[in-house]
């Protein structure tokens, strides 16, 4: 046992096994680690100088929520009311199999009050009250667009720019390009809610977290809400944390037995593993015991807190996440598709993520934590001007729209207290700050419309990232989150 | 002490050593001008910048506005190394993304002083085999000849227990059995035990395994709504093919076009499979046309990636910018596989073409064919007789003078609350119940009117083959029912919610059992009901009589309730229909109530019309039909059933039209521009005919001519074995792909392939017996720095098994595995909440298989694409989404979890540690070793395997109660006679030893 490699990976690992204590991870042994990984392959782009934000956490609300009800008001809808859709905008927007047959495409007013709030009067929907109240805390986007038509292409394209599975998330991006701070939780963190307003409403799948052709370890982790908050997290009954320790030391001297005679760096690299799975054991019961919280802490969450599983749940979990250094954290809110009864489902919907997006905002910034944490809420496209189904003044429905939909950022060096980018009277094309259409195209850059690939641009460049240099060669070419487009919305950076 | 250095700093030296010498256009020059020149100055002319290409020489030699971007044997004339070397305005351009090292510069230099050769691409070129001395294995004769260029030798081999291990993980996915190894050892023959197992089951599975991964084959049609399909009987047939070592031309042939080949057998057809394992739309909005693109576009890429190597997909919105492929190519390529008539979205097992078929690797018992046989004859009689029989309903049939007062009506819904039950509807518009010993439970009908005013409804109760005697009017033992409450109401407009009641007048039955009268039906009591016992297999008509009719307003909704809430079990109607009429004072006899239209054609003979309407309500054929169902479904339940399996059909008469689509864009093809169908120009010879049809491609495919399809799989054999291909981008052999590290071996192997006859299990044998293969895979600090990733092979392959072959392996060394071969898919443990908190549906579950179903090999194990089953995503499986023949092996701490905890890996521990008890005489733990591992474990391994049992002897002697709960994980029972602290401490060793890196590594 005279080779120096070896020796050195022996020496490293005694100096973690046999003193054992909590201390984790020597730089050291985490640089030879993070290169081991990497082992020849690719090197992630260098990270800008003093990012904004150090972390995100991503409200993703899925079904795409209705922009003319929660926060693009347009009274020339409930103007004209029932009126034919033809007769006020050229109809080019494709529509979905759901209403292409449909035989009239009447318009739907909201039927709920928009009051204008905080100190820049940013309008937003009575549905949302606790969003209204940290209207001075937030950017509110009115002219996102995107390219897909109906929910899988359209969320698959928003969490990985592209409508076709196989590529990384957004997520799994960020940990390639940034790599972890926390070395006791993973670096990615995906958590579900189902919505009360439509329990039953399109899936969600693992690809959405996925890390695609990255290595798997850039894949996000879903938190469950039954069960073990990791898979496999706990030992099973019977083992206990002792018969578990007792365990992992005869299996890290067995495989530094193997290491020493086989001198494959992969061994050494298993041993760590086990270790931090080990460290895994404890960290993330730590992290989800809530019971150090407050109550005035909890109360501002609303009801739902302590209720494993649900959006408000999810919210403070992330609030934890970001506190421990979890570089991403993104939540899926389930049931945003209101097709018919919309007013019934959104109530619901509202309810259960009003309170809870709120508070975070206010935690986190409570805690200092809101400057370089970028918060971001929104859907994967928006709806309709006109109804899906039959038009009463108190029951309406609406299909899927990609050509303009709304979304909010805070934190991170995001403008707080402004709106961005407008729509024309029916929230059916964005306009400039003029009232002319914008003809919004990927390949037709304009500064006041925000498509997909601009947004991912905007959040990495947050981050410290350049979205055009961090790139992974993968079937011959160089793949990106923003594929070849994306440009910088400069005008909501502070 | 050497400076360590990091390994990521380190440069694999494999291509370096002839770069003073002559340096060659493919090996130096085009990954330099790939990777930063092409995409600027590439084929694409629609990105061309300054009109400067530089892909081919006659681009190159060009002279261009007076400057030439390259002069042969005159570089500092040529404008490429004016610009390279141009520090104020380089190329590529600062701003680019893209830079040349010195040494890059360099070469491109001397490349143009040595005169600038240029050569096409090696894998578009036709491999040649090189000659190889005849008294050493071809294989290391090319190995050793890269391995003393670099000053390095191969490593001794490896002893024999390690290399059977070795060689049964690559094969076989499992270890070597302690009997097994025995015979290895007593015979000695390395080659025989290779052939063993290539002759094995498991060799079969372990190969079809990896082509599913290619494949994209999945239980789940994808997309948002990822409904179940049941495409499993191709999955037995790729089983089946590597069992009897199918040559690969005709298992390409019969994959590609299998459909298209003359007279084509069952199986053939099914082979086709192949290209429709692609995902399906189903999502409510989804456009069909846009899908029917997605789903062609999908067929192309597999194709191209798993027989060419390459990414044609790029070429899918623009030309290719590295590899010769235009996206005209791409839609020529499109062309052989959008003729199928294909809807393009709706649920997979609906999507046709389908067949349907049971699984090739199952043969049916005798005595459930024979029963099938028998029925599927009886139904061919009852349709051979039918004519003979409408001759005579027809006459009995127009001596019926007037009309009926009743007309059988098409019910819009007949649904069961709940769905303890269901309802089947028959081609007569009648429906049959479907329940086993159903106590109460109602049926939920309803109807639209038409503008018909109506004054009473009518329900037959009517036999079937298939319902029990005497009455034959139900599934009851005595084939009796009891209604015992009848309601009807209507919405006047559609959308109202309020139901109007709809009041009875008057009810009659044209049978009426004493104490069960029809009047029942209608009464308060809700267990008291009409009954028909006695009635001798007639039908049995109830008529309600409205005290006011329905007058619809415009095509009225019509609910009905039929109730049966007595206390005797089956006691439903078996098979009814509804009958309505508009006559004020209707006849109560129970007539046969022919259809309007039908009594028309019966006065004026029309033939057509009656022989379709008797086709469906002649008793004889009906029931011949539902015994044949029957039968059917009994089968299926026994496992050999036929399930519907989306398959290739070609269409008849003219092709479907192909056109260039604008971006790759669904909705902008260019009309007026058809494309004849053809391949990638650059892969046919020069002058040769584009194959006309998916048949001919599929024989092109596999022919001498095609420079590429043999390379790549010979690759993949190659990575298989290794854990690394010869050429790193198995999915890439195009331009921007790596090129071989060993192109001379690949070349060889390649055409021996060929030559053998695509002999599958030959060339796995000629590889497996390598020196390469066979050498001692122990490292050093020597060979970590010169190469890492192990591609000169101066040691043997050493990898992770995939999750597939772990849970496997562990099943195997506990006993527990079930080595049944093929069959449907099965759903091992799995954490609670997988499926349920990502479904559309609130309610959707997922149920565990039960006994011997939870321990089949996890390539068995249902593959949901939205939810994969969790071990294999946690290592590194391929989604299954799309296409996927690259081997990815990571080393995470969630892997560490999943060893450490998951239930079968856990339940195997106790079953181990059973075995090693009981069979192991007085060496237990050397004996679990061995059943893990495949071979004898180290006197230094075994005494702290020893120490660990004793440590965990005291630790469960003090917690007898742990003991207790650490030996019931699993549904497998626990052996009660051995001594429960015992077993508890040897399953807590044979836990440790299931952790192993060795013996999770191939080595």
């Amino acid at each position: 046992m005279s080779d120096p490699f070896i020796q050195a990976q022996l020496l490293q690992n005694r100096r973690q096994f046999f003193g054992k204590g909590a201390k984790g991870l020597t730089a050291a042994a985490l640089a030879s680690m993070l290169n081991r990984d990497a082992f020849g392959y690719e090197k992630p782009a260098t990270p800008l100088p003093a990012p904004k934000a150090r972390r995100m956490i991503y409200l993703f609300q899925s079904g795409a929520p209705s922009q003319q009800d929660l926060f693009d008001y347009k009274p020339k809808l409930q103007e004209h009311f029932g009126e034919e859709l033809s007769k006020h905008v050229s109809v080019t927007q494709r529509k979905t199999g759901m209403t292409a047959n449909q035989r009239s495409f009447p318009l739907a007013g909201t039927k709920y009050k928009f009051t204008k709030s905080g100190q820049a009067g940013t309008e937003i929907s009575e549905l949302l009250p606790h969003i209204s109240g940290i209207a001075d805390e937030i950017c509110l986007i009115r002219s996102m667009y995107t390219e897909a038509i109906n929910h899988d292409p359209a969320i698959t394209f928003f969490q990985t720019g592209s409508q076709i599975p196989g590529r990384p998330s957004m997520g799994s991006w960020m940990s390639y390009g940034l790599g972890s701070v926390n070395k006791d939780l993973p670096d990615f963190v995906a958590m579900v809610s189902r919505g009360t307003g439509r329990p039953n409403c399109q899936p969600l799948y693992d690809r959405l977290w996925g890390s695609g052709f990255l290595p798997t370890k850039h894949a996000g982790t879903k938190f469950m809400s039954v069960g073990d908050p990791v898979l496999y997290l706990s030992n099973p009954s019977g083992f206990s944390a002792k018969a578990r320790r007792k365990m992992l030391d005869d299996l890290a001297e067995l495989n530094e037995k193997k290491l020493a005679e086989f001198a494959d760096p992969e061994i050494d690299t298993r041993i760590q593993q086990y270790e931090l799975a080990y460290r895994m054991q404890t960290s993330v019961p730590e992290l989800t015991d809530i019971s150090d919280e407050p109550e005035s802490i909890l109360a501002m969450y609303g009801p739902d807190v302590k209720k494993r599983g649900s959006y408000a749940y999810n919210c403070l979990m992330a609030r934890r996440l970001a506190e421990r250094d979890v570089r991403f954290v993104q939540l899926f809110h389930m049931g945003w598709d209101q097709h018919f009864n919309l007013p019934r489902q959104l109530t619901g919907q509202c309810r259960d993520v009003d309170q809870p997006s709120a508070a975070l905002i206010k935690d986190l910034k409570m805690r200092g934590l809101l400057d370089d944490t970028l918060v971001v809420w929104g859907g994967e496209f928006g709806r309709t001007a006109y109804c899906q189904g039959k038009l009463t003044r108190g029951n309406y429905g609406r299909d899927h729209h990609p050509r303009c939909f709304s979304l909010w950022a805070a934190g991170g060096g995001i403008k707080p207290g402004t709106t961005f980018g407008q729509t024309d009277d029916l929230s059916y094309n964005i306009v400039d700050s003029n009232g002319a259409p914008i003809d919004a195209h990927p390949t037709k850059y304009h500064k006041e419309a925000v498509h997909v690939h601009d947004l991912h641009a905007t959040l990495l460049h947050q981050l410290g990232v350049d979205h055009s240099k961090l790139t992974y060669r993968f079937q011959g070419r160089q793949f990106r989150l923003t594929d070849v487009h994306g440009h910088i919305v400069k005008d909501i950076l502070s | 002490m050497r400076k360590f250095l990091p390994l990521l700093l380190l440069v694999s030296p494999l291509f370096a050593e002839q770069a003073e010498e002559q340096i060659s256009y493919n090996k130096h020059i085009r990954p330099i001008l790939s990777e930063n020149c092409f995409y600027c100055h590439g084929q694409d002319p629609k990105t061309r910048e300054a009109d400067v290409a530089l892909h081919l020489a006659e681009f190159a030699y060009k002279d261009n506005d007076g400057s030439t971007p390259i002069i042969p044997h005159n570089a500092k004339d040529s404008e490429v190394i004016l610009r390279i070397f141009d520090e104020d305005d380089p190329m590529p351009p600062a701003d680019s993304n893209r830079s040349l090292s010195a040494k890059e510069k360099e070469l491109i230099k001397k490349w143009i002083e040595q005169g600038a050769k240029y050569e096409d691409h090696w894998s578009f070129v036709p491999p040649v085999k090189p000659d190889v001395p005849t008294d050493e294995h071809p294989v290391d004769h090319f190995i050793k000849a890269t391995l003393s260029a670099n000053e390095l030798a191969p490593a001794p081999k490896a002893d024999l227990p390690t290399l059977a291990r070795r060689a049964s993980l690559a094969l076989t996915g499992l270890q070597p059995t302690p009997a097994q190894l025995d015979q290895l050892i007593s015979h000695g023959s390395y080659e025989k035990f290779v052939d063993e197992l290539l002759a094995s089951d498991a060799y079969a599975e372990r190969m079809s395994l990896h082509w599913l991964d290619a494949s994209r084959y999945a239980d789940t049609d994808g997309y948002q709504n990822d409904g179940g399909r049941s495409n499993w009987p191709w999955r037995d047939w790729v089983i089946k093919a590597y069992r009897e070592n199918m040559p690969f031309d005709q298992f390409t042939i019969e994959q590609i076009a299998g459909d298209m080949l003359p007279n084509a057998t069952p199986l053939q057809k099914l082979a086709s499979a192949f290209n429709r394992n692609h995902r399906q739309n189903n999502e409510g909005g989804a456009l069909a046309a846009e899908f029917y693109v997605e789903n062609v576009v999908d067929r192309v890429e597999t194709t191209s990636a798993v027989w060419l190597g390459l990414t044609t997909g790029c070429a899918r919105c623009h030309d290719h910018k590295y590899d010769p492929i235009s996206q005209r190519e791409f839609f020529q390529l499109f062309s052989y596989f959008n003729n199928i008539g294909e809807k393009g979205t709706g649920a997979g097992p609906k999507s046709d073409p389908i067949m349907h078929i049971g699984s090739p690797l199952t043969k049916r018992p005798a005595k459930l064919q024979a029963k099938l046989d028998e029925a599927t004859e009886r139904l061919a009689k009852a349709r051979a007789t039918l004519p003979e029989r409408l001759k005579s309903w027809v006459a009995a049939h127009q001596k019926i003078e007037t009309e009926s007062d009743w007309y059988p009506v098409r019910l819009r819904k007949a649904e069961i609350p709940h769905k303890q039950s269901h309802l089947e509807k028959l081609p007569d518009d009648s429906y049959l119940f479907h329940g086993d010993k159903v106590k109460a439970t109602s049926y939920k009908l309803s109807l639209h009117t038409g503008k018909k005013v109506i004054t009473g409804l009518r329900i037959d109760a009517l036999p079937h083959g298939t319902l029990k005697a005497p009455n034959k009017l139900s599934r009851a033992e005595n084939g009796n029912f009891v209604l015992t409450n009848t309601t009807i109401g209507y919405h006047s407009k559609r959308g109202q919610r309020k139901l109007h009641p709809v009041k009875i007048a008057r009810v009659v039955a044209t049978h009426e059992q004493s104490g069960y009268p029809a009047s029942a039906v209608i009464d308060d009591d809700k267990k008291s009901g009409w009954a028909i016992n006695g009635i001798g297999q007639k039908k049995a008509s109830l008529f309600l009589i409205f005290e006011k009719p329905i007058v619809p307003e415009n095509n009225d909704d019509v609910r009905i309730t039929l109730e049966f809430g007595s206390d005797f079990p089956g006691h439903q109607i078996g098979r009814f229909r509804v009958l309505l009429t508009q006559k004020e004072q209707p006849s109560t006899k129970g007539d046969e109530a022919i259809p309007p239209h039908v009594f028309a054609a019966l006065k004026a003979n029309d033939q057509k019309v009656l022989a379709a309407y008797h086709e469906k309500i002649d008793p004889i054929l009906m029931d011949a039909i539902a015994h044949e169902k029957d039968v059917q479904k009994h089968l299926t339940k026994a496992g050999f059933g036929r399930v519907p399996v989306m398959v290739m059909r070609e269409k008849k008469g003219k092709p479907m039209p192909a056109y260039l689509l604008n971006r790759g864009q669904y909705d902008e093809p260019v009309k007026d521009d058809p494309l004849p169908r053809g391949v990638i120009a650059k892969l046919l010879p020069e002058g040769a005919k584009h194959p006309k049809d998916r048949l001919e491609f599929a024989k092109w495919l596999v022919s001498r001519e095609n420079p590429i399809t043999a390379r790549v799989v010979v690759n993949r054999m190659w990575q298989r074995l290794f854990g690394i291909g010869l050429v790193n981008t198995p999915e890439d052999f195009g331009l921007q792909g790596e090129l071989p590290s060993h192109p001379e071996l690949l070349d060889w192997l390649a055409v021996e392939f060929i030559e053998s006859g695509w002999d599958i299990k030959k060339m796995y044998r000629l590889l497996a017996t390598s020196h390469a293969f066979t050498q001692s895979s122990k490292s050093n600090s020597l060979l970590n720095e010169k190469d890492p990733k192990n591609r000169l092979l101066a040691r043997g392959p050493r990898y992770r098994m995939d999750g597939f072959a772990l849970r496997d392996m562990a099943l195997h060394a506990s006993g527990l595995l079930y080595p049944k071969l093929g069959g449907r898919p099965v759903k091992p443990y799995q954490p609670k909440g997988l499926w349920e908190t990502l479904a559309a549906n609130a309610g959707t579950r997922y149920i565990e298989s039960k006994g011997k179903d939870l321990y089949r090999k996890s390539m068995y194990s249902y593959w949901k694409r939205a939810v994969n089953p969790p071990l294999q995503l946690i290592f590194d499986a391929g989604g299954r989404e799309v296409c996927n023949v690259r081997q990815n092996v990571t080393n995470t701490s969630l892997q560490a979890l999943a060893l450490m905890n998951e239930k079968t890996f856990l339940e195997a521990s106790r079953k181990l540690a059973e075995r090693m008890i009981r069979e192991g005489g007085d060496a237990p733990l050397a004996h679990g070793y061995r059943l893990a591992k495949g071979h004898d474990p180290d006197p230094e391994t075994l005494a702290i395997l020893q120490r660990n049992n004793d440590t965990f002897q005291k630790h469960f002697a003090d917690a007898p109660k742990e003991a207790d709960e650490f030996l019931t994980i699993g549904e497998s029972e626990r052996d009660d006679s051995i001594d429960l602290i015992k077993l508890a401490a040897h399953a807590a060793t044979a836990h440790l030893i299931l952790n192993l890196d060795e013996v999770i590594t191939l080595e």
